[in-house]
């Protein structure tokens, strides 16, 4: 009895010490985590979206009138759609060019030639975004391009790329899947590799054709990569700032101006802190219950049964 | 083993500082170094001189000719150590983003001593408290104040003068002309147009000087984007970006709205006109022969000069329904939070001196001084008929500069730039942004 | 439909197939291609047409031009300091709580496990104000304290770096610490060098992530001589304009070099650390 009293008072004390060692293992870890992350969002949610703030004169509490300002701003209407644009413009593009992407260099034969593509399809993604938006701008210029100049000698016209509301928006969209595309396409190829070839030579022996098998098997079998790759890219999507900020700033016009664009310009350029806040609560909010959407959705197609 | 455990616990915690520290200091060394340099001066060293900062838009090009410059004040004030800081901007149209970054570093504690304000942020800075009035030092120094007032135009100065306190001297000063590559005018059979030319013979101007040969296009004028830029063609149209007491943005007036579709035409129905591009520089393509003609100040100069570049002619912009000239003014102001005020404010009078304006503006802005622009503008000999550089202070009016300068100038770039892509109507655009800038002047925490 | 057939041990690969991926490597490449000719032509000839995307000319002028015209070391160094002390800090943070989180049991473990590792998912944006005031609050805006210390928590890094640990038997450490061995020296001793393939690829991340980072300093840093590499790059855009595209492109290349070293050394742990975040995130 007195025995196993000790014993348990002993692992209660250990457990205690245990408790504190692993919060000072954790210490650096939890500092840096709450100023830097969860703090700020706290921070954001709860109180700067009250407020008005222009770090020069000390806040002010206004309740909701940053949501009814933007809510009455003639152009939110125009950066909300802007931003859903390339949502739906960018989401299933990498997905489904990263895919193919990733069948065609996964059927490559030669070691090297597979080695060549998988360097040329992810290089892209790691080099500086900043820097070769540069260099992009150069190559979307309408008089002296190099894009342009290769439409024209396919016969078609010039096409104003960066300066015309309606090609601002596919510009960027083209640019990003050059840029980004490497990302998803190495989440497949490693996926693909990991397919046991046992499915697909039991599916050959039931007489499966080359269609069944992809979208019987290699889908299915993907499902989890697919979903990781949609989720990671919408909420990328969502967020995209650098690409319009550098090939564009926003415009002509408002015609590529997204939300992120638009919470940098009020936080940084007129210093609504606030205003700027509000705006970023909103697009938590969207991006919160879209990808909580997407979580539920994927117990309907989400296959994680081979893991 | 309990020591043992607390000891652990006490190494962690010890990692931990240190690595917080070690991380932090190698972080901050060399900022680090900066401060406390600088502060040592201020109270251990009287004999060391004090730096002052001064910041000016810009990436650095000029940077040994510029601290030359400033170091004859230097010498002449071995108390003090001025030095140039530039910022550069990233994006944008120049001033707005300029502006932004000095209240930044302001904000952040570690504010320029001095910053070159141009006309435009004049009421900002004084509004926000960003700039600090010069009067204490014209008070012990009423000689200077006298001397400067006497070469400088008071038309270029009035706007710097907020509530009757002076809050810079102007060094620099600028008006909007039409630049002209010569070469091209030439290989059109035109001439120099005469000062009094109006909208149809710029029409005229502008079809014989549109053309494309061998797949490049060649454009007779580049769109002024820019709110100083155009701000100058409205003023020719009687129109402006806002009323005289500048609490309502009157963009959607008809004359204003012709302007903004004449543009509009330019670029689209006519086709005279080059669409800005992002990275590309239009004085860049004028030098280049893939423009003839571009709306600017005297700044082209520094272009002409790095491409050897001696083709160039002004003239006045073509009378619409009315002919005005606009002009833009700027000066060194001293910045709120300065460690060294009076020797900031010794600094700044002394950009206006003849000294610094003769030397800084040998090429580029005009020199605030007449003296100095009677004298620098003709040495330099480009671009041809520059005397319209000096001429035009007496009748030019002012850009408008209100004291939401920025927000107002992101409003107006946005929706010209909507115009120019045939996107929107210009009534349509300019009750748009008529609507947003009142809302702005509404808003605004300034006023 | 050969695209869809599923054989990946088939002796001939389908030829429109291999034409398509050549088609997407020239895509991907020519501009890199393009880059790198336009940045050794004459700044006058940066735009002639039509364009080539093999060097037709030397002109390695550009080059020393970006280094002498504007302080071009300076935004390498920052960023190699930058990068490095981030790289290096975010190891020690992150195998710390790794450690914690996969070998001791304590209260709120749970709980503390899963609020970390939702900061993978918030929006940049919606962090980016408070992070502002806290560094200015810290008084360390404009210096490079204000790139570093944010960066040093990474949720991603940590759950990756756990996950890895979990996978080391425990038995290793068990038998440590019945020999009395102090917690930090089973995790400096044992964990740390155990778990090193992992924090190398979560290192190789985070360094790239950083070397590329351009909202942050374009938030922070204003000061021309602390800019980073991306930073500095369009600033230089601003200042050369069009008639020094190739000066432009000139620093662009310089950029390209250290993605393509760490692409070359580090593609292997590249691959691993997109399977471990990819298929398990």
């Amino acid at each position: 009895m007195t025995n196993n009293k000790n014993l348990k008072l002993k692992y209660t004390k250990n457990n205690v010490k245990d408790t504190i060692s692993a919060y000072l293992f954790l210490s650096p870890a939890i500092i840096t985590f709450v100023l830097f992350v969860a703090g700020p969002v706290v921070l954001t949610v709860c109180y700067l979206c009250f407020t008005k703030y222009n770090i020069i004169t000390p806040t002010e509490f206004v309740g909701l009138d940053n949501f009814i300002k933007l809510f009455d701003y003639p152009v939110t209407g125009t950066i909300f759609k802007n931003t859903l644009k390339y949502v739906v413009v960018l989401v299933p593009l990498h997905v489904i060019i990263g895919l193919l992407l990733a069948i065609g260099v996964s059927k490559e034969v030669s070691g090297r030639l597979k080695y060549f593509f998988r360097t040329a399809i992810y290089f892209p993604s790691v080099v500086t975004t900043a820097s070769v938006a540069i260099a992009w701008t150069y190559l979307y210029n309408k008089d002296f391009g190099v894009i342009n100049y290769f439409l024209n000698r396919l016969g078609a016209d010039s096409i104003p790329w960066l300066i015309s509301t309606k090609w601002s928006i596919p510009a960027i969209a083209i640019f990003s899947i050059w840029k980004f595309v490497g990302t998803p396409f190495l989440y497949y190829l490693i996926g693909i590799q990991n397919i046991p070839d046992s499915f697909y030579e039991a599916a050959t022996i039931d007489g499966a054709n080359k269609l069944q098998t992809f979208f019987k098997i290699t889908i299915p079998l993907l499902s989890p990569t697919i979903f990781f790759v949609i989720t990671t890219t919408f909420i990328g999507a969502m967020q995209i700032f650098e690409e319009p900020f550098l090939l564009t700033n926003g415009g002509p016009g408002d015609s590529s101006r997204t939300i992120a664009l638009f919470i940098y310009e009020k936080a940084f350029k007129s210093y609504q802190m606030g205003y700027a806040s509000a705006i970023a609560v909103i697009l938590f909010i969207i991006i919160l219950l879209l990808t909580l959407i997407q979580f539920s959705l994927q117990k309907k197609w989400v296959n994680y049964d081979y893991e | 083993m309990k020591l043992k455990k607390i000891l652990i616990s006490i190494l962690v915690l010890a990692v931990v500082l240190a690595f917080a520290g070690c991380g932090g200091s190698s972080g901050n060394r060399p900022d680090k170094d900066d401060k406390v340099s600088s502060e040592n001066t201020d109270s251990n060293n009287k004999n060391e001189p004090v730096t002052i900062k001064l910041a000016i838009m810009g990436e650095g090009q000029n940077k040994e000719n510029t601290q030359k410059i400033l170091d004859k004040f230097n010498q002449e004030n071995p108390d003090i150590k001025a030095e140039v800081q530039y910022v550069p901007v990233t994006s944008g149209s120049g001033w707005n983003d300029f502006f932004t970054k000095i209240k930044t570093m302001v904000a952040g504690g570690n504010p320029p001593d001095l910053a070159f304000v141009a006309i435009e942020g004049i009421q900002m800075f004084v509004n926000l408290g960003l700039a600090v009035p010069l009067d204490e030092y014209f008070d012990k120094n009423p000689e200077q104040l006298k001397e400067a007032k006497d070469d400088i135009h008071p038309k270029l100065q009035a706007p710097f003068i907020v509530n009757g306190k002076t809050y810079a001297l102007v060094c620099e000063w600028n008006n909007v002309v039409l630049h002209m590559n010569t070469k091209l005018l030439e290989d059109a059979g035109l001439e120099l147009p005469p000062q009094d030319w109006d909208k149809d013979m710029f029409l005229d101007y502008c079809s014989k000087l549109t053309k494309t040969e061998g797949g490049q296009k060649q454009y007779a004028v580049a769109v002024p984007a820019y709110y100083f830029g155009f701000s100058s063609w409205l003023f020719n149209n009687n129109a402006s970006v806002l009323n005289e007491d500048m609490t309502k943005c009157t963009l959607n007036q008809p004359n204003s709205v012709e302007m903004f579709q004449f543009w509009q035409d330019m670029v689209n129905k006519y086709e005279y006109a080059a669409m800005p591009e992002p990275g590309v520089d239009d004085i860049q393509r004028l030098v280049d022969g893939q423009i003839a003609m571009g709306s600017w100040g005297r700044w082209p100069t520094l272009t002409y000069i790095n491409n050897d570049f001696k083709d160039a002619a002004v003239q006045y912009l073509p009378k619409f329904k009315s002919k005005n000239v606009i002009y833009g003014s700027g000066g060194f102001c001293v910045i709120n939070g300065t460690k060294h005020p009076y020797e900031a404010m010794k600094t700044a009078v002394w950009t206006a001196g003849e000294y610094f304006v003769k030397n800084y503006y040998s090429a580029g802005s005009i020199p605030c001084r007449k003296s100095v622009a009677e004298e620098v503008i003709p040495k330099l000999g480009i671009p041809e008929n520059h005397e319209l550089y000096y001429k035009s202070a007496d009748y030019a009016k002012p850009v408008e500069s209100p004291p939401a300068y920025a927000e107002i100038a992101n409003v107006f770039d946005r929706y010209l730039s909507a115009v120019l892509t045939n996107e929107m109507s210009a009534q349509e655009a300019m009750d748009k942004a008529t609507e947003e800038i009142d809302n702005v002047l509404e808003q605004s925490p300034i006023k | 439909m050969s695209l869809f057939s599923y054989k990946k041990n088939k002796k001939k690969s389908d030829a429109w197939v291999k034409i398509a991926m050549f088609l997407v490597a020239a895509f991907m490449l020519l501009p890199f291609c393009w880059i790198i000719s336009t940045s050794l032509r004459l700044p006058k000839e940066s735009f002639s047409l039509p364009p080539s995307f093999f060097p037709t000319s030397f002109h390695i002028e550009n080059y020393k031009r970006v280094f002498t015209e504007l302080p071009f070391f300076n935004f390498i160094f920052n960023s190699i300091k930058i990068t490095i002390v981030v790289t290096v800090g975010q190891s020690i943070v992150t195998s710390l709580a790794a450690y914690a989180f996969s070998r001791i049991k304590f209260k709120g473990r749970n709980v503390l496990f899963i609020i970390m590792l939702s900061g993978i998912m918030i929006p940049y944006q919606s962090t980016i104000i408070p992070k502002f005031l806290f560094v200015k609050a810290l008084g360390i805006m404009d210096t490079h304290l204000a790139l570093i210390l944010p960066a040093l928590i990474h949720p991603l890094g940590i759950f990756l770096v756990r996950q890895f640990m979990l996978t080391i038997p425990k038995s290793y450490d068990e038998a440590a610490y019945i020999d009395g061995a102090t917690r930090f020296r089973i995790y400096w001793n044992i964990l740390l060098p155990m778990s090193i393939p992992s924090i190398i690829v979560v290192s190789i991340m985070s360094f790239i992530m950083m070397w590329n980072d351009f909202m942050n300093p374009l938030i922070f840093i204003s000061t021309y001589e602390k800019m980073t590499l991306p930073l500095g790059l369009t600033v230089l855009k601003g200042y050369m304009g069009t008639g020094s595209v190739s000066a432009i492109l000139a620093g662009v290349s310089i950029s390209l070099i250290t993605p393509l070293l760490i692409y070359i050394f580090g593609q292997k742990y590249l691959m691993q650390g997109s399977a471990l975040s990819g298929i398990k995130g």
